[in-house]
């Protein structure tokens, strides 16, 4: 469906160069927009804990100090797990994204390759679900963790895994990617006698890899910056994940700016990291779902 | 494609294996001959203050007084309130917990912390050795369910650069509102950049400050026990129009935002402000950020109703569930240490909190430092300082007044009976 | 049923027949099979709990301190009762009101700039995809980390007010003043959505018929008109998906709430899910809260219908 759309755009060039200027000082004003907040926080994060709230404030410190970036490590007490936290934080992104890879895949294989009773519904149910909003469903999720089967969740990794490791999202993306491919592949897989899950898994699994990458991207931002789940439903410091742990500098009568922006930047690089190495799949996911949802 | 396959199972796998680090920490000791032992699992709130270390560390204290109790600690960063309720919920709650006086309205009252009385009785702890307005904070019906840790009350934290520099005398711990108006004015120092204006005192939009004043002009603010508001009356307004004069008369007086900062201790640690109505936790907060200023702490001005020290405190306290385990006893003997003489010592000699036992007046540390002294003098002139499980409500009920105020939407005469009015429909009306 | 009276009238294609009933039951089942993990997570915690919310909204709950207590639909009278008597002090009542303007000028803004970046970045220019990667930034960062930034930017004496200054306005106390502080935030998801939408507006453009275009300047059209009379009507089903994924985006604001304002100053920052939040976990009207999140999902879903029928109809090819 998209490779068939090229990227390029093969309009002519801007015919003026007047037009072009113009183009490119719009970019510049956007860029500055898009960037400025960031390198002003990035900056900041160097300034020493006085120099971080001066008025008026400078844009480049002096003196410039790493001290926030090694006190996140080594200062703040026995509760400040800074290092694990950001070992949590990926994994439970790794873990969401592959678990709900593995679950929405299968769904979407059955909801756009197989025939069967009640296709239709379910993937009525699966729009419908994408409607109700995590937020309602606190308070309920964690009396279903509570009380899960014999197990109590509360409290362990799985609290903050399995409740989000199903996306309806996902499934609908990965579905209608999967629409698109051509019937051809899978009945020719099919008249050498594959079985259904090895169509699904050596066929339509290999053919879906952007949408595949672009899910699982989805996934892992997702729980990489989820804030209120963990809060809710973890209790100790060193399952935290990041956004919970930087909490911890910002007390009501004692707030770290310096480390604040410091510990956001750790929140911050690494999601920027993975957009410039999966730049192609960010976008291309994001394009199929809108060309999904015409 | 396969390779990435391969090792993303992997790292889902250590990541699922992997969290199986113990959810309370325990010191390693060396073993000694017990009857039998007990285990105690403890938990209060703690950040990036040092708090969860100094636990800890009063926690060995008991260790090795009682060989035969282990406690093991666990943290527990920010709303700690509503981790604990949850935790009673599903039956993980520690067995000693740090205890808000909300708690003792909410789990107390539901019959969930364990009633110390009898432990105290049994033990030897007289509850008149703690400050008389702590303790009550933690008593419901006759019920003690919690021992106060510590506290805090405001005093007048002034800059002496800034007296100094204007040949003012620093204040004296009798100062009447009207001398404490006076002197944010003469401190006031207006300039046309807005940078170097040095406001006298800041007066925030909240209650933790304001409510001072109300008890000082002779109103009440709100009892827990009953829910009745308290503040719905002149006294009241006459202590609003007061708080709002500095900023809307006099101008001496501002909000932490203006000057840009978060709370008034960052605009006192500048120098942006020449007073502010702060608790002891601000010392240690300008030793750390603001290592040059110079200041001094007094006592809180005095009010036509006499003196008026709200208290902010905590209290150790156990779930009742310790009784079924058997280990009702040793988390009682926890709390008497937690809160008797010795740690109350240590905790005030390292500048932590002040000492909830009268007895610790004579303390060096106290002798030494005015600045915690001071605070620590008026618990005898000490006032509610929060609502039980209306604390939030009726915070936030009068905040709003002081900011409607301030911003010239209503009258001090038409706020606080507005502030009650919305407070009584959420006391009241909520199913 | 069906089956047998077939077995008696022809006997040959009763074979074939049962034969794909068997095929049928087993198509089925591996269907099934490969729904399994998915819904069974899904019927568990979202659907699950939905349900298990909505029950939960007839009971008085205090979880963990009382045993509930059916109470019928008190809850929600308790709210059409508020919300008729006391509007001005109405916590939630005030959240839905606040979250009205707050999508609606949020969803104009982030439709405006996600079709500029688009429409800009689609010229074909040297650095295109860099300055693409760089504007999409905003979008990949955490909406805590985004938040706990612009809480330092937007406060009075920092940069945004500085910058402000160098222009020699006067920049307001945003998060303090009532009637800022709403607005800030907005500018502020505005900026953080604005470049995950231009993907998609990115991607309908690329895929727009560039003989349309072709004939059309043949025909002697200005840009202008392109854009007028070509780009727009084309881009009308892709407008009308971000218009409804950015309603219930806005609808579902909290974390940027929960860290900035909680909700200040004088609730002008409320919204329905923090309120929700608030009623339930600070004040512990676990029920109360349940119902709140009710009356939310309805509001959503009425929206979210209203909007699909808009889109059906005018979807053009």
């Amino acid at each position: 469906m998209l490779g068939s759309r090229t990227v390029v755009d093969r309009r002519p060039a801007p015919r003026w160069l007047g037009k072009a200027v113009i183009i490119y000082a719009l970019l510049l004003v956007f860029t500055f927009i898009a960037l400025a907040p960031f390198v002003y926080a990035v900056l900041s994060s160097f300034k020493t804990p006085d120099k971080v709230l001066e008025y008026p404030p400078n844009l480049i410190p002096n003196p410039w100090t790493l001290s926030n970036f090694t006190d996140l490590f080594n200062k703040g007490g026995s509760d400040v797990h800074f290092a694990r936290w950001l070992l949590n934080s990926f994994l439970f992104g790794v873990s969401v994204a592959a678990l709900n890879l593995f679950c929405s895949s299968m769904a979407a294989f059955a909801l756009a390759r197989l025939d069967f009773r009640g296709k239709n519904f379910w993937f009525w149910v699966v729009l419908a679900v994408m409607m109700i909003p995590g937020e309602i469903n606190w308070i309920s999720v964690y009396i279903i963790l509570n009380h899960f089967g014999p197990f109590n969740l509360i409290d362990t990794y799985w609290a903050v895994i399995l409740p989000v490791a199903a996306q309806p999202f996902s499934v609908f993306l990965l579905t209608q990617f999967l629409k698109g491919l051509p019937v051809e592949i899978e009945e020719a897989a099919t008249i050498d006698g594959a079985s259904a899950f090895r169509t699904y898994w050596q066929v339509i699994l290999p053919m879906a890899r952007p949408a595949l990458v672009a899910a699982g991207i989805l996934g892992f931002q997702g729980a990489w910056n989820s804030f209120v789940q963990p809060l809710l439903y973890l209790n100790s410091p060193t399952k935290f994940p990041l956004t919970v742990g930087l909490n911890f500098f910002n007390g009501q009568y004692s707030s770290h700016t310096n480390l604040i922006l410091a510990g956001a930047m750790f929140n911050t690089v690494p999601m920027v990291i993975i957009f410039f190495i999966f730049q192609r799949y960010f976008i291309q996911g994001a394009a199929t779902s809108g060309l999904a949802g015409r | 494609m396969r390779l990435t396959k391969r090792s993303l199972s992997v790292v889902v796998l250590a990541g699922l294996v992997l969290p199986l680090g113990a959810q309370y920490s325990s010191p390693t000791r060396a073993a000694s001959t017990c009857a039998s032992r007990i285990g105690l699992n403890v938990s209060g709130s703690s950040g990036a203050n040092q708090e969860g270390d100094i636990v800890r560390h009063e926690l060995d204290m008991f260790m090795k007084a009682n060989p035969c109790i282990t406690t093991f600690f666990r943290p527990i960063p920010t709303t700690y309130e509503q981790k604990i309720q949850t935790e009673f919920a599903s039956g993980d709650e520690p067995d000693v917990m740090y205890v808000s006086p909300p708690m003792i309205y909410n789990e107390g009252k539901a019959g969930k912390l364990l009633d110390l009385n009898k432990y105290l009785a049994k033990d030897g702890v007289k509850t008149s050795a703690y400050i008389p307005a702590l303790l009550k904070v933690f008593q419901l019906n006759g019920h003690t369910y919690g021992l106060p840790k510590d506290w805090g009350t405001l005093g007048v934290f002034y800059n002496k650069a800034i007296f100094d520099a204007k040949h003012i005398a620093y204040p004296s711990n009798n100062l009447t509102y009207d001398q404490y108006r006076t002197l944010a004015m003469q401190l006031y120092t207006p300039s046309s950049n807005p940078s170097k204006v040095v406001y006298g005192t800041m007066m925030p939009e909240d209650n933790g400050r304001f409510m001072t004043f109300l008890y000082g002009f002779g109103s009440t603010i709100m009892d827990p026990v009953t829910g009745k508001i308290g503040f719905n009356n002149a006294n009241a307004i006459k202590a609003l129009d007061y708080y709002t004069s500095f900023q809307l008369t006099d101008h001496s007086s501002t909000i932490p935002a203006t000057v840009g900062d978060g709370w008034q201790g960052d605009s006192f640690g500048k120098g942006k402000v020449a007073m502010v109505l702060e608790g002891g936790w601000l010392t240690p907060y300008l030793h750390n950020t603001y290592p040059k200023i110079r200041f001094g702490v007094a006592q809180i001005p005095v009010g036509p109703a006499g003196r008026a020290d709200p208290v902010f405190t905590n209290a150790w306290g156990a779930s009742v569930n310790t009784v079924k385990a058997g280990t009702a006893a040793a988390a009682a003997k926890l709390i008497e240490f937690l809160t008797g003489p010795v740690v109350q010592k240590y905790q005030t000699d390292i500048g932590f909190a002040l000492p909830t036992l009268p007895a610790l007046q004579s303390d060096p540390y106290l002798k030494t430092h005015p600045e915690a002294s001071n605070l620590f003098n008026s618990y005898t002139s000490g006032k509610l300082g929060s609502f039980g499980a209306y604390d939030s409500i009726t915070n936030k009920a009068l905040g709003d007044a002081i900011t409607k105020v301030i911003l010239g939407k209503q009258t001090a005469a038409q706020a606080i009976p507005a502030a009650a009015k919305t407070l009584q429909s959420q006391i009241t009306a909520v199913p | 049923m069906d089956a047998t009276m077939q077995t008696k009238q022809a006997p040959v294609p009763t074979f074939t027949h049962r034969r794909s009933l068997k095929r049928a039951l087993r198509r089925n089942i591996t269907a099934y099979l490969f729904l399994l993990p998915f819904l069974f997570l899904m019927c568990t915690f979202i659907l699950g709990a939905a349900v298990f919310g909505l029950a939960l909204s007839l009971y008085h709950v205090n979880y963990g301190i009382d045993t509930p207590r059916f109470i019928g639909l008190d809850n929600f009278r308790y709210l059409w009762d508020q919300f008729q008597n006391n509007r001005d002090n109405f916590e939630f009542g005030i959240g839905l009101k606040n979250i009205v303007v707050y999508a609606f000028f949020v969803i104009i803004g982030q439709t405006v700039l996600a079709l500029s970046y688009a429409l800009l970045l689609n010229q074909p220019l040297k650095g295109r995809s860099l300055l693409r990667t760089a504007i999409y930034l905003p979008s990949v960062t955490s909406s805590v980390a985004i938040s706990l930034i612009f809480v330092y930017l937007y406060n009075n004496g920092g940069a945004i007010n500085a910058f402000l200054s160098i222009f020699h306005i006067h920049g307001p106390d945003w998060l303090n003043n009532p009637n800022t502080a709403l607005p800030a935030i907005m500018i502020m998801n505005v900026y953080t959505t604005a470049p995950t939408f231009m993907i998609l507006f990115l991607a309908a453009l690329q895929g727009l018929p560039v003989s349309l275009y072709e004939a059309a300047k043949v025909d002697g059209a200005s840009g202008f008109d392109l854009f007028r009379y070509i780009t727009l009507p084309l881009l009308r089903p892709t407008m009308f998906l971000i218009v409804a994924v950015g309603t219930i985006g806005a609808f579902q604001t909290f974390d940027q709430i929960a860290v900035m304002t909680q909700g200040g100053p004088l609730n002008a920052t409320v919204t329905p899910v923090y309120s929700i939040y608030d009623t339930a976990f600070k004040q512990y009207h676990y029920g109360l809260g349940a119902s709140m999140a009710a009356v939310l999902f309805a509001i959503i879903l009425v929206v979210t219908l209203i909007q699909r029928r808009f889109i059906d109809t005018n979807i053009q090819y």
